[in-house]
């Protein structure tokens, strides 16, 4: 199944950033040399990892943290496979997966870093991953909430 | 459109086994016991179709309707009898039934609809209808199966004509140019015009959870809301049967569908009665057809047929005992009594298309099911993956194939709308995983891997596809790659927190011409409170009778799971990461030591030493907060440790390919497949009874330069082990010599699991014991308690 975003240009994208965060310009934190490598990694990630999501996350788990180790000098890299990995273990919790609670707080830690790190933005990276962004988006801001772990 | 009955003279019959007498008989002129005539009509009259007539002394009497679908056969035989009409792919039954030596017994999609309830194959009753078959066929049952009928044509909105009062016998008139036909011709062609809505009620990995799962394992369901979703509880088994219930009164035709693991990897409630419970609840919730899955393997070819066919469990051990952990039954119910003797098996119908057993080269179950619904009939193909033979114990599968997924449901996909269905679902245990974010995203962010390999493979007589195995949600529409269709996929989740709720149009010369589908979460109507449920979703009460059945099979195993079987002087922990609660399977840990040591204990006769897969353990055990030890371990908590029914194993090995054996820890594939970046260590390390000690040295092949293991030795090549340090029973190792060795099935049978393949490739007089690996545990427990924590017997050097 084809990612509903496939395809699209930077203009969709920035419209749906705006649209999304409601942020105002520039929205766009990432350049696009980041965005490509973000998007790349967070693609590799779900065609390799996602497959591993069965009784609980632990495959997953240690599948994305296999691919974060072995791509550990490139930030860019390391969000875009981070970023697969909480937004796995937050599909995974809506069907309250065994251990998906645990690795969501876990990647949104670390994706979180990055975040920073990086000056990237929610809206952008949700285009990476298919799926409902502002569900997602607004669930992000939640998890931040209840567990107080960003502080931007 | 019909034309006027046609009462010719008899055309002459023969029978397939005695058409020399027979012909002979017709030849002298009409000298039958009774006349069968009648129209075989879909709503245009079937011209030249055969025409059989199967009576209970088996035999069969054939012609060809004339041009008007009229056809008249003269037997020798005893009513009631069995009539078929085959023209092209259509194939539509009646029976002919009563008295007189002149009977009609047109031939409808609705008799077709009336022999369903006989039979939902109803080729095949045809073909086996004989005396017993026939003394069930009793003037009531023809009567009620009318009704049945009838009542669901009335449900579906379609009017009856007054004068329609027997399908079988009541005229057929057709229209013509100057006058129109009779009421029964108008019924049928409208019939013939309209489409009928079935709704298909699919669930899939409810792996035996008869009681609510706990809320972090399948237990809560997020619902959109608008915002970041609401958080629901769900599932549990009285739950769902009040869903399922719901679902169905909202429809006059349904059916309850599954797509395997049903039953297998189940929680302690269920698995305790070798899942019997979990299929005595699934029977009463109505659950009509699945297929199977990997887990229903886990136990065997053997016992996978025991769970269809019934039976109790076998005694091994401490298990096997009526009314205590097996054959609660009551044989006239079918379901729990108090006083139960008997396991009656599943009511519903395992389906495995792609199983064949290689003993009798048939498949292990039926490869497809058909369900009529009035003029509509739905055929369902039933499969699990190909890849089952990776995923169970190789030992309870040997006797078994796993056909590729792609032509098994082609070929079955064929047949089945060649013989007249109008739709054609497939039930299979694989699936894709999703990255939606709450339920029923229809947007599908799916990933469906090898699911989407097999979508792109199928034809273009699937229409529907309800997937399982991963444990995901979705609903999706699919285009296949090689039929350019569009199919539906389904998934529900698992546990029972969900079921999908799908809606076919399905018309009866067009097939499905739409559908809708949801996933409807099993909302707990008690257990929510303070939670807004959106107004798309509904909360559903408990089934009290299910919810009664859950509670007497929750009484049974909590007696169980509290027996205690031994105690610990003290914690029994796995090899664990630092900090989590996930093990280290590069590492030696105290439970599984004390596993390998119970599997030499537990093994009938003598042997040297025993090895267990480090993933085999599963659970540590702990004393309670605030006990002293020795601390009581139970029944429960043993299962928790060795859940898989795995059956100890002696194998024989020399020295040297014991040597071996070990080095294949290292080698790759376990190299990269287990590791800890902590303490430098990788590979599958296999958990050693105290009969066997060695040291390795860590440096050869070291993992030191990247973040994985990047020095593997390839398979073959490894050379880590210390020969000088082997010791069994503290004795210098022979290589020349050979030892026998206790493992499990999964290890020491078939190819070998976890890339473990000396035994079970090299081994000699192998011999599965048949002895459960619990048994052994609950053995060792009993006898060499209290249980401590032994010292490490694996050396790691560098």
């Amino acid at each position: 199944m084809k990612s509903a975003f496939a395809g699209r240009g930077c203009l969709w994208r920035r419209l749906a950033c705006l649209l999304l965060s409601g942020c105002a310009l520039p929205c766009l934190a990432l350049t696009l040399p980041q965005q490509q490598v973000v998007q790349s990694l967070a693609e590799k990630a779900r065609q390799t990892c996602l497959k591993e999501m069965h009784h609980d996350t632990d495959e997953f788990v240690a599948c994305v943290d296999r691919l974060l180790a072995e791509h550990k000098g490139s930030p860019e890299q390391q969000l875009g496979l981070a970023y697969l990995g909480l937004v796995g273990c937050m599909s995974a919790a809506r069907m309250a997966t065994l251990h998906s609670d645990v690795c969501t707080q876990s990647y949104l830690q670390v994706t979180d870093v990055l975040i920073k790190r990086l000056k990237a933005k929610d809206a952008e990276l949700c285009q990476f991953v298919p799926g409902d962004c502002p569900t997602r988006l607004a669930q992000i801001r939640a998890l931040r909430t209840s567990h107080k772990t960003f502080k931007p | 459109m019909l034309l006027r009955l046609n009462k010719k003279g008899l055309a002459c019959l023969s029978s397939a086994g005695l058409a020399a007498l027979l012909v002979g008989a017709c030849g002298g002129g009409n000298d039958f016991s009774t006349v069968v005539s009648g129209i075989a009509a879909t709503g245009a009259p079937m011209a030249n179709a055969a025409v059989s007539v199967r009576c209970s002394d088996a035999l069969t009497y054939s012609t060809t309707t004339d041009a008007t679908g009229s056809y008249s056969v003269g037997l020798n035989s005893t009513l009631p009898c069995l009539v078929e009409a085959k023209s092209g792919s259509v194939v539509l039954h009646s029976i002919a039934t009563g008295t007189g030596s002149s009977v009609i017994a047109n031939v409808t999609p609705l008799t077709e609809a009336l022999v369903n309830q006989m039979s939902n194959d109803t080729s095949g009753y045809f073909l086996g209808f004989e005396a017993t078959a026939a003394a069930k066929l009793t003037t009531t049952a023809v009567a009620k199966a009318q009704k049945a009928v009838l009542d669901n044509l009335t449900a579906n909105g379609v009017t009856i004509p007054a004068s329609l009062n027997d399908l079988i016998t009541t005229p057929l008139v057709a229209s013509t140019a100057s006058s129109p036909g009779n009421d029964y011709d108008k019924l049928l062609d409208s019939i013939g015009a309209q489409s009928f809505v079935v709704k298909i009620i699919a669930m899939n990995d409810f792996h035996g959870n008869i009681q609510a799962p706990a809320a972090t394992n399948g237990g809560t369901v997020t619902l959109p809301n608008g915002g970041a979703g609401v958080a629901v509880n769900v599932g549990g088994a009285a739950y769902v049967a009040s869903a399922i219930k719901t679902l169905k009164q909202s429809s006059a035709n349904s059916v309850v569908v599954g797509a395997g693991d049903l039953v297998g990897a189940s929680p302690f409630a269920s698995l305790i009665t070798h899942d019997e419970a979990a299929v005595d609840v699934l029977n009463q919730m109505g659950m009509e057809v699945t297929s199977v899955g990997n887990h229903e393997f886990d136990y065997g070819k053997t016992e996978l047929l025991r769970k269809q066919n019934g039976g109790c469990y076998p005694v091994s051990g401490d298990q096997g005992k009526a009314g205590v952990d097996t054959c609660f039954m009551d044989p006239a119910t079918g379901t729990y009594s108090a006083t139960g003797t008997t396991f009656s098996g599943a009511k519903y119908k395992y389906l495995a298309a792609n199983v064949v057993d290689k003993t009798t080269n048939k498949n292990l179950f039926p490869a497809t099911y058909v369900k009529r619904f009035g003029p509509v009939a739905v055929g369902f193909v039933g499969l699990t993956l190909k890849g089952t033979t990776d995923l169970v114990a190789t030992s309870g599968i040997t006797d078994l194939t796993f056909n590729d997924e792609i032509t098994t449901i082609n070929a079955n996909a064929k047949a089945l709308k060649a013989s007249g269905v109008q739709a054609v679902v497939v039930l299979i245990h694989q699936g894709g995983v999703s990255t939606a974010t709450t339920v029923n995203d229809k947007s599908c962010p799916v990933s469906l891997g090898d699911l989407g390999k097999i979508l792109d493979g199928l034809g273009t007589d699937v229409d529907v596809v309800v997937s399982g195995h991963s444990h995901q949600e979705y609903v999706c529409e699919y285009t296949g790659a090689g039929s350019k269709k569009k199919y539906l996929v389904t998934q529900t989740g698992f546990y029972g927190g969900a079921v999908t709720d799908i809606n076919l149009s399905i018309h009866p010369k067009n097939g499905v011409t739409s559908w809708t589908a949801n996933t409807v979460p099993v909302i707990q109507a008690d257990n929510n409170a303070g939670k807004t449920i959106p107004a798309a979703f509904k909360t559903f009460t408990k089934d009290t009778a299910v919810d009664a059945l859950v509670n007497n099979y929750a009484v049974i195993s909590q007696k169980l799971a509290q027996k205690q079987v031994g105690s610990i002087a003290g914690n029994l922990m796995r090899a664990l990461f630092t900090g989590t609660t996930n093990r280290d399977e590069s590492a030696e840990g105290a439970m599984g030591s004390v596993m390998a040591d119970a599997y030499l204990y537990g093994a009938p006769g003598i042997a040297d030493i025993a090895l267990v897969n480090p993933g085999g353990v599963r659970a540590d055990l702990t004393c309670a907060t605030g006990v002293t030890p020795p601390c009581p371990v139970t029944y429960a908590q043993i299962n928790t440790v060795a859940p898989f029914a795995n059956t100890l194993t002696k194998v024989n090995l020399t020295g040297a390919q014991l040597i071996r054996l070990l080095e294949q820890q290292w080698e790759a594939p376990n190299c990269t497949a287990k590791y800890n970046p902590a303490t430098l260590q990788y590979g599958r390390l296999l958990q050693v009874s105290s009969t066997l000690n060695y040291a390795f040295d860590n440096s050869v092949n070291a993992w030191t330069t990247t973040n994985t293991p990047n020095n593997c030795a390839a398979a073959g090549t490894g050379h880590r082990i210390v020969v000088s340090s082997v010791k069994i029973k503290g004795v210098a190792l022979d290589l020349a010599k050979t030892y026998t060795v206790v493992t499990n099935n999964f290890l020491g049978l078939g190819s070998g699991g976890d890339n473990f393949t000396v035994m079970a490739q090299q081994g000699t007089q192998a011999v599965d014991t048949k002895v459960q690996d619990l048994d052994g545990m609950i053995a060792y427990f009993r006898d060499r308690s209290p249980v401590a924590a032994p010292t490490s017997r694996i050396q790691r050097l560098n």
